[in-house]
Parts: structure tokens; C-alpha cells; sequence
């Protein structure tokens, strides 16, 4: 086993990154800036948890995310994560909570993560 | 409702009308270096940077492996901009192997759930992105509305 109980309550996070890529089609249904493509989001959550667990994670990362609200183009992005427990199953594996936000700490994404933890 | 937007909602439904659950789509997919430079650029990653394996070869950044529901099961051209495309509510993906740039995967997507909620229609898509050597790379669920138009909160279906 790993020291992943020491690792509980570990904090990342990544940004501000300006989200520039356009979904084609926000523009004709929102009143203002077009959207930034939710895919934007997974990049940049999975450059944060690429960046901790590294090779780890293109061999046993797991990601979920709900997407809550539009990242407008233009506007900055923050992703953050924190480890909240480890895998029942496998101790070297820890769970972590993930989600971005806007510049105004409005959540836009929130969402689950696990891999094998990097020493 | 806009004209447009009662156009594109009596498309997307004729379309969602067809769609069956269970129906699924496979093709294969290459990722070249200039695939994955312009995505890189396009979602402010830096890459190749952390994209490396231990040999040194160039990894597909993991975010661009996925089926694309609206590409696979959605409406394209001609038709309106806001029948085309749409968007991700949800998303589930578990990466199992490394795919590196230039290697042939093999993506298989399947309708897994079909449904009109908050005045969107939703289609479900489950699928496996399967690398060179025949083993799964990655699998995962995507939820993604068709298009763009959606019946407003007064509307009975938009509800």
C-alpha cells in the first residue's frame, strides 16, 4: 500500500487558462460571447491530473464530469481537484473530487477522478 | 419560439424519431502530429510537454480519444446550423492504455439512451477506443444533446 492515507485532503489545481476555441452554434443561442466547447474543460482537467499522476494515468486514469454552466470565450478557467479518499479495492488507487471554475468562483464543472497515485 | 428554432426542433425530432437504442457505428481513427497540435493549441495544452512515454514518443493527449455522438449519430450539413453539433452535459471516460500519434485506433459507439429532457433532445453513446495491438484503450459514456434548439420552459416539452 501506498501513503495514500496520508494523502487525503491533498490539493491541485491549475489556471487561470483562457478558453479562446468556439462550439460551432453557441453564437445563434446565447446573447453574448459564444461558448467555449465543454471539451475545453476535459483538456484541462486531465493536463492537471496528467501533470500528478503522469504516465499513471494514460494506463488507468478514470474521469467523470457534468458539465453546469458555459465557459464564454474569452473567460478564464480555473481546475481544481482534491484527493478524498482512496480505492477500497486498491489502496494505491485514490479518488479524487475535480472541477473547474470561472474567475468569479462560479462552478461550471464538477466531476470524479481515480488513479493510481505516483510516487 | 424564433422561426429557426421551430425549423432545427422539427429536424431534430424527425431525426431523434430514428434513432434506435442498441444502433452503433465503427471506424477507424489515426491522430497525426498536426491532429493533436491543433488541438493542443485549441484547448491551451501544451504539448507534447507531459504527452510522453518512457521511450520518448508522443502521446495523444487523452482528451481528444473519444466518439463523437454528435459526428456519429447527429444531424450534419445541410442542414441549419442549430440542428448541427450541440453539447456535452456529461461525460465518463477510463484510460487503460496510451495511444501515441500515428497509431490506428478503432472506435465503436453505440446509442445506449435516447430522451427529450428540459427541452432538449439527448442521445447516450457508450463506446471503446481499441489501440493497435486489439486490446481496449479507452472506453466511456457520453451524454450530448442534438443541436442546439430546444423547446423554451413553457413549452410542454420544454419542461
Amino acid at each position: 500500500m501506498s501513503d495514500a492515507v496520508n494523502l487525503i485532503g491533498l490539493e491541485i489545481s491549475r489556471g487561470p487558462i483562457q478558453g479562446n476555441s468556439v462550439v460551432g452554434g453557441s453564437d445563434l443561442v446565447t446573447n453574448s460571447r459564444p461558448a467555449v466547447p465543454n471539451v475545453f474543460h476535459f483538456a484541462q482537467m486531465t493536463e492537471l491530473l496528467v501533470g500528478q499522476f503522469r504516465q499513471n494515468w494514460f494506463a488507468g486514469g478514470r474521469l467523470s464530469v457534468r458539465y453546469l454552466k458555459p465557459l464564454q470565450q474569452g473567460e478564464e478557467l480555473v481546475v481544481k481537484a482534491k484527493i478524498i479518499s482512496y480505492d477500497e479495492d486498491n489502496a494505491d488507487r485514490v479518488n479524487l473530487s475535480i472541477w473547474c471554475e470561472n474567475i468569479n468562483s462560479e462552478v461550471l464543472a464538477t466531476g470524479d477522478a481515480s488513479c493510481i497515485w505516483t510516487t | 419560439m424564433s422561426d429557426a428554432n421551430s425549423e432545427a426542433l422539427t429536424l431534430i425530432e424527425a431525426h431523434f424519431n430514428t434513432l434506435e437504442i442498441g444502433s452503433s457505428l465503427e471506424f477507424d481513427s489515426v491522430f497525426s502530429a498536426s491532429d493533436v497540435k491543433e488541438y493542443a493549441i485549441e484547448n491551451n495544452v501544451n504539448w507534447p510537454g507531459q504527452y510522453v512515454d518512457q521511450n520518448g514518443q508522443s502521446l495523444v493527449i487523452p482528451g481528444m480519444i473519444f466518439f463523437r455522438p454528435a459526428v456519429g449519430f447527429g444531424l450534419g450539413e445541410p442542414n441549419p446550423p442549430l440542428t448541427r453539433a450541440g453539447f456535452f452535459t456529461r461525460t465518463s471516460r477510463a484510460f487503460s492504455q496510451p495511444i501515441r500519434v500515428n497509431e490506428a485506433i478503432h472506435f465503436r459507439g453505440q446509442i445506449s439512451d435516447k430522451y427529450l429532457r428540459r427541452g432538449y433532445y439527448y442521445i447516450v453513446v457508450d463506446w471503446t477506443a481499441t489501440g493497435p495491438d486489439g486490446a481496449i484503450a479507452v472506453t466511456g459514456r457520453e451524454w450530448h444533446t442534438l443541436g442546439w434548439a430546444r423547446y423554451p420552459k413553457t413549452h410542454p416539452k420544454g419542461v
